[in-house]
């Protein structure tokens, strides 16, 4: 009665015991266009996770990037191979509705967020809208589960109060960070949610409110998925009001198992960069996965500004 | 080629003759039934508990037959959607139910562990556990 009898698999981790698996994801990519010329290790990350007695569990990630990156346009290169906390919590499951987290998390909202790294995405670029308006991780405390127990409302409850736990592994560096978000699973294939959020952050002493929503649907061999934000940010060094809005919306055929074809917009304004206000991206992908946790991706991306047009390939690998 | 011969002739028959599986525990599990929603968010691990009950889904060898009807008739998800799944519940520190390598194994697992719930042939049940879903 081996609670470990299962083989190990690519992409699913390495079960060392009960209470310890192991697993890690590296990314490599190149940039080319007119003002890029790029290749990068980027991320190097390792993974720890496990059930514990008493229905608590724990989760530990450490990540370098980008580890190696070469810029051939300037011929210079450099290395970041300090590994920084990118994920460090522990759960108590209560029941199907109560469940708490405390730690560093990914930050609960939309679904770009919850599966950022490059082999788990289906383009090697990530749209502006999921780096751009909201921190990626909450140093802090959860609540989350389905509202009731046979529902298909899922909602998540978090608040930071305190510096982030790696200062320097995090887009938007704040101290207090609180939001809720929901997601209803209609059926097996559409799913759709949204989020509140209000953050601080530090350098500059900017109060930020963001409204999200998001929308899925997973019709094999079919996916379409979409999500908007809308940030009202007020600047208390300049006194001014800004704000930013932006989504992007991506569909994608599964030819076989193995090919994808990917297509996104997306647009984005910030009136915080003035003339560079608008922004709005083409993308034309493929994917190629020989199995699911090894990813070949390809894609172009047309800009407004031509001289930002370009190509990335990428090879990442989860295990 | 033999292999989807042998499915088709398992899906016709069940199709023909009616549920050929069943969800079983122990028998003193705290429910007498589950329904279609429950089990299937059970074995994907999207939710933990029935009724406050903590439950502990196990799977039956990758390679069996049994497994493969699960998936794809009860689940719906063929090998490469579920290996998709649990690709990136891997990275969410969530991992595929236990496996047992049969029938018997999977029985005598969920007679000793409290909340534990398998899938067996209805042919291959005995005595020591209950029906809680057919399919």
């Amino acid at each position: 009665m081996s609670l470990n009898a299962q083989k190990y698999e690519l992409g699913q981790g390495y079960v060392v015991h009960e209470y310890i698996n192991i697993g890690g994801y590296f990314s490599i990519d190149y940039a080319n266009g007119e003002n890029v010329d790029k290749a990068r290790l980027d991320d190097v990350a390792f993974l720890m996770y496990g059930k514990l007695p008493k229905a608590f569990s724990y989760f530990v990630e450490f990540e370098a990037a980008p580890f190696y990156e070469k810029d051939f346009l300037s011929d210079t290169s450099q290395k970041n191979t300090t590994f920084h906390y990118e994920r460090a919590y522990m759960n108590y499951d209560y029941s199907n509705s109560v469940n708490f987290r405390a730690g560093k998390f990914i930050t609960p909202i939309g679904y770009w967020n919850l599966v950022p790294i490059n082999v788990l995405r289906d383009t090697s670029s990530n749209p502006l809208f999921s780096y751009r308006m909201f921190p990626k991780f909450v140093t802090g405390v959860e609540s989350y589960g389905y509202t009731s127990e046979e529902s298909d409302l899922k909602y998540n409850l978090f608040i930071q109060a305190t510096d982030d736990i790696d200062e320097d592994y995090i887009n938007i560096k704040n101290n207090l960070f609180v939001g809720s978000s929901i997601e209803y699973f209609a059926d097996d294939a559409f799913s759709f949610g949204g989020s509140l959020a209000y953050f601080e952050t530090k350098e500059i002493r900017k109060n930020v409110g963001l409204l999200q929503v998001n929308a899925k649907y997973d019709w094999y061999p079919f996916l379409i998925q979409t999500e908007w934000g809308y940030t009202n940010i007020d600047n208390t060094q300049t006194d001014r009001t800004e704000y930013q809005l932006g989504g992007y919306l991506q569909g994608m055929y599964n030819f076989t198992e193995q090919h994808v074809l990917v297509g996104r917009y997306e647009y984005f304004k910030d009136t915080q960069l003035g003339e560079l206000a608008d922004e709005h991206i083409a993308l034309l992908g493929y994917s190629y996965r020989p199995v699911y946790a090894f990813s070949i991706k390809g894609e172009y991306q047309f800009h407004d500004d031509k001289n930002a047009n370009k190509a990335l390939l990428s090879l990442s690998v989860l295990f | 080629m033999k292999n989807k011969i042998i499915l088709t002739i398992i899906f016709s028959s069940i199709t023909l003759f009616g549920a050929e599986f069943a969800i079983v525990a122990d028998k003193n599990f705290q429910l007498d039934s589950l329904n279609a929603k429950q089990t299937k968010d059970i074995f994907l691990m999207k939710r933990q508990f029935v009724k406050g009950v903590k439950v502990v889904p196990v799977n039956a060898s990758a390679t069996s037959k049994q497994r493969d009807v699960f998936e794809k008739m009860f689940l719906k998800m063929p090998r490469h959607r579920l290996t998709k799944y649990w690709t990136k519940m891997h990275f969410q520190g969530v991992r595929p139910p236990i496996v047992q390598a049969s029938s018997k194994s999977i029985q005598l697992f969920v007679k000793n562990v409290e909340g534990a719930l398998g899938y067996v042939p209805k042919s291959e049940i005995d005595a020591t556990v209950k029906v809680l879903y057919e399919f």
